[in-house]
């Protein structure tokens, strides 16, 4: 299931730009407007435009099955394990990480760290979705 | 026995959240965000609300999403072809 090259070119110039943003909003999320949804959001919608154009078996062979599940348990697990050490510290969700100078990239403690964990579980949570329907729409 | 240890928690549990400090601030949330922003350290204040003051909302959510994920899974997955 292909489109036309028109769509196939643009969509193909489009998706490096889309995850380069997608990386500077989860990275920066504490600092400027954007946040782990947004960015995860964003990941997701770059690869869902290259299944659109390309079709599903194209960009299987690029983006595997198995490694987007591995992607989306290893950052759920990392953020549930985020949240835990804290309570060796004070409490749940405890900011066991102090430091840096208000307003500095490494600064927040531990929020930076959620967002980057939170972004790559939304956005392989909704590739494995697209993954899944596109699966079943191409099955016969 | 095991409804008595039940009880026990129940009414240990009922002690610690009745002793916790439940004085809400005088100008309601939005002052208390403003005031106590600086305990945070992050300033775009969103982010602040979602992953800090609000962490449970936002680990709630990606659950959420997991067992959507699982459910999709189980629903649709299946055998391959």
């Amino acid at each position: 299931m292909k489109m036309s090259l028109v769509v196939r070119t643009t969509t193909k110039f489009i998706s490096p730009f889309l995850v380069t943003y997608a990386a500077y909003l989860m990275v920066y999320g504490h600092l400027s407007p954007g946040g782990g949804f947004q960015a995860g959001v964003i990941l997701a919608v770059s690869v869902i435009l290259l299944i659109t154009s390309h079709g599903y078996k194209r960009v299987k062979k690029s983006f595997r099955f198995r490694e987007v599940q591995t992607i989306e348990g290893i950052s759920a697990l990392s953020l549930v394990l985020l949240a835990t050490v804290g309570v060796f510290f004070g409490g749940f969700f405890y900011n066991f990480i102090r430091g840096g100078s208000f307003g500095a990239l490494v600064s927040g403690g531990i929020v930076p760290l959620f967002n980057i964990g939170v972004a790559l579980k939304v956005g392989a949570a909704f590739t494995f979705m697209f993954y899944m329907l596109s699966r079943w729409v191409e099955r016969d | 026995m095991k409804r008595f240890m039940a009880l026990i928690l129940i009414i240990s549990l009922l002690f610690v959240l009745a002793s916790l400090d439940y004085s809400k601030n005088q100008r309601g949330s939005y002052a208390y965000y403003t005031t106590h922003w600086e305990e945070v350290g992050v300033p775009n204040l969103v982010t602040a609300i979602l992953a800090d003051w609000r962490g449970y909302d936002s680990l709630g959510e990606a659950v959420l999403l997991f067992a959507s994920i699982t459910g999709f899974y189980l629903l649709l997955g299946g055998k391959k072809k």
